[in-house]
């Protein structure tokens, strides 16, 4: 009469298989590392950088790297190593604010759209559709130039274009999860919809909002640098990477390369780390390549 | 006569639209499930059997509607009720339970979590109160180990061991009727016997009803009191398991009965019912039945029969039931 016992005791979610197969994936790992860094370099900031973010020294303007300043200065005098590990700390800010209130809010939008069908989902995805007709930095251009740069007004603006992004994702993950037998079964039994779309719906599929989070935060980064950069976003002296590039610029043909390209190197390495980890979670992920 | 029955479905059609037209998947279907009774539906695949299930609790999904009759539950019209008081019957008073256990239990979920879910979406209890319930019930349904099942994940259950998780579940707030769609279809033999007899001890200890939907007449003849044959959307018999057993009235229960493999008996090769079920979009005229029937002739290919009484408790719907049972000797 009794059936074999449980068998495994290892934890099973999908969570924790993840993390175990994480170990095993040195692309993730990597990008994980990279973002690790650049992250704790950004919140210990003041304990590493030797000097303060806006501490100009008229006396050492433009000098090339040396020991005591590593990535050299800029025509103010700023030491730009110390600014790039600031740097850190506004662009992270809003790559993961941006993506954080995009997440919520298009989840939100999408999870509706896909759930509730019908009439919802077409208002829902038709005005989805018109944020995503404009090319993004475009769209996040024309918000920033309106409500004026200012560090909310950017995070607002990337979120935005960010949106439909994740409702499209959700909405498609929806429509395939809520047609899933236990989701059936949970109706059947008498569960109210929006208890069957939280508890059993929405827990099924998170995993590509996951893969698509990593990837946006790095785009979040190259359009917050990317506004900065003509002036629309963070404003000099603020230590941001695109404010920081932008302010070398001229320097560039007279041979004062340091004073762009630590930023520039700084934008590409988090990118690349957000990237790569979203690359290897696409696989971490995926039940289906245990 | 007795009581009235707990399930009364009338003229009950569920249609489905499709490119090709209307196919009339159930079509004026009567069925009783009388209280504390096991009633068997059977049929071959496509015959209606799950789309009544889902039509009784109101289920049936796009581009499939109830288009007509009346699903009586205890004398209320279920086809009548506003969604919101449905979805009180649906789980408190009509539960379900389904063919595949694993598909159909939540793979993130802990069982434990969604038996509390539903205990608590019609009882009112604590959290406490739903756990202690969660794991009588888990003892209920023969679980060697409740306080594991009840922290375990569906896919480290055994299917046999899903299968009364699921059961559990659904009796979790107490229901009248239960209706098991293909509940042992998907199961080893051995754990089928098992689960069928589960049901019926449920049956006597929960005062339950059952509507087993299932085309294995082994567990019909195992626990069921009455039986009800479908065929292409219709009920073609309908009577006291023992009596559709000894003596069929209609030629498709004949077939389906010697279709089935008997243990003692050698036999070169099982009979078969020759033809398949036909296309519901270009049903025969006359009887469903005739072009795969031994009794047909003229009369059953133009007169369409009625469900007929033979007996207080036994109708069928056949021109010639009478003569069945000596014609197919």
């Amino acid at each position: 009469m009794l059936e074999a016992s449980l068998p495994r005791l290892r934890d099973e979610r999908p969570l924790f298989v993840g993390l175990r197969r994480l170990r095993r994936n040195p692309v993730t790992l990597s990008g994980l590392v990279i973002v690790l860094v650049v992250a704790l370099l950004a919140v210990f900031a003041p304990l590493i950088a030797p000097y303060g973010p806006q501490q100009g020294n008229a006396a050492a303007t433009l000098q090339s790297p040396s020991w005591s300043h590593p990535f050299g200065t800029d025509s103010i005098g700023f030491d730009i190593f110390t600014r790039t590990i600031y740097g850190g700390r506004l662009d992270l800010l809003i790559a993961f604010g941006a993506v954080g209130i995009a997440l919520a809010v298009g989840c939100a939008f999408g999870a509706i759209a896909g759930f509730f069908g019908r009439v919802v989902d077409e208002v829902v995805m038709r005005l989805m559709d018109m944020l995503s007709a404009f090319p993004s930095f475009i769209l996040a251009l024309g918000v920033v130039a309106a409500l004026g740069p200012s560090l909310p007004n950017l995070i607002f603006a990337i979120a935005l274009v960010n949106v439909p992004v994740y409702a499209r994702l959700l909405r498609a993950r929806v429509l395939t999860v809520r047609e899933a037998q236990y989701v059936r079964a949970a109706t059947a039994l008498g569960l109210p919809r929006l208890r069957v779309l939280l508890v059993h719906v929405l827990p099924n599929s998170w995993a590509p909002i996951f893969v698509q989070s990593t990837l946006q935060a790095g785009y979040a980064i190259l359009e917050a640098a990317g506004l900065s950069f003509i002036g629309l976003g963070i404003r000099v002296p603020r230590a941001e990477w695109g404010v920081m590039i932008n302010s070398g610029l001229q320097y560039i043909v007279s041979g004062q390369w340091w004073i762009t390209f630590f930023p520039g190197t700084a934008i590409a390495l988090t990118v690349m780390g957000f990237n790569l980890i979203g690359d290897g979670l696409q696989d971490v992920l995926d039940p289906r390549r245990r | 006569m007795t009581a009235e029955p707990l399930l009364q479905v009338r003229g009950l059609a569920t249609w489905f639209e499709t490119p090709r037209g209307i196919a009339k998947v159930l079509d004026g279907l009567d069925l009783d499930v009388g209280r504390g009774e096991i009633v068997g539906l059977v049929g071959e695949s496509g015959s209606g059997k799950s789309v009544t299930a889902y039509s009784v609790v109101r289920l049936v999904r796009p581009p499939g509607s109830v288009v007509a009759g009346r699903v009586l539950f205890e004398g209320r019209d279920l086809l009548s009720l506003p969604e919101g008081q449905m979805r009180h019957v649906r789980g408190k008073e009509i539960s379900m339970i389904f063919q595949d256990p694993r598909g159909y239990l939540d793979p993130v979920a802990r069982v434990g979590n969604v038996l509390n879910e539903i205990y608590r979406t019609h009882e009112q209890a604590s959290r406490k109160e739903a756990k202690a319930r969660a794991l009588e019930l888990l003892r209920a349904v023969g679980l060697p180990a409740p306080e594991r099942v009840y922290r375990a994940y569906p896919h480290e259950l055994s299917g046999g061991m899903a299968q009364r998780a699921m059961i559990a579940l659904a009796l979790a707030c107490s229901p009248k009727l239960l209706i098991a769609d293909e509940p042992t279809t998907a199961l080893d033999v051995t754990i089928q016997i098992q689960i069928v007899r589960l049901l019926a001890e449920l049956r006597t200890q929960l005062d339950l009803s059952i509507l087993l939907i299932t085309h294995n007449l082994s567990v019909v003849a195992e626990v069921c009191d009455r039986v009800a044959v479908m065929y292409a959307g219709e009920v073609v018999e309908n009577g006291a398991a023992r009596e559709i057993f000894e003596s069929p009235r209609h030629p498709y229960t004949v077939g389906l009965l010697r279709a089935r493999p008997r243990i003692g008996t050698v036999e070169e090769k099982l009979a078969d019912i020759p033809g398949r079920v036909p296309d519901l979009l270009e049903l025969p005229a006359g009887c469903r039945f005739h072009p795969r029937c031994f009794l047909a002739d003229d009369r059953c290919r133009h007169e369409a029969p009625g469900l007929r009484p033979l007996m207080p408790d036994h109708v069928s719907r056949c021109h010639y039931a009478e003569r069945v049972q000596e014609d197919a000797a």
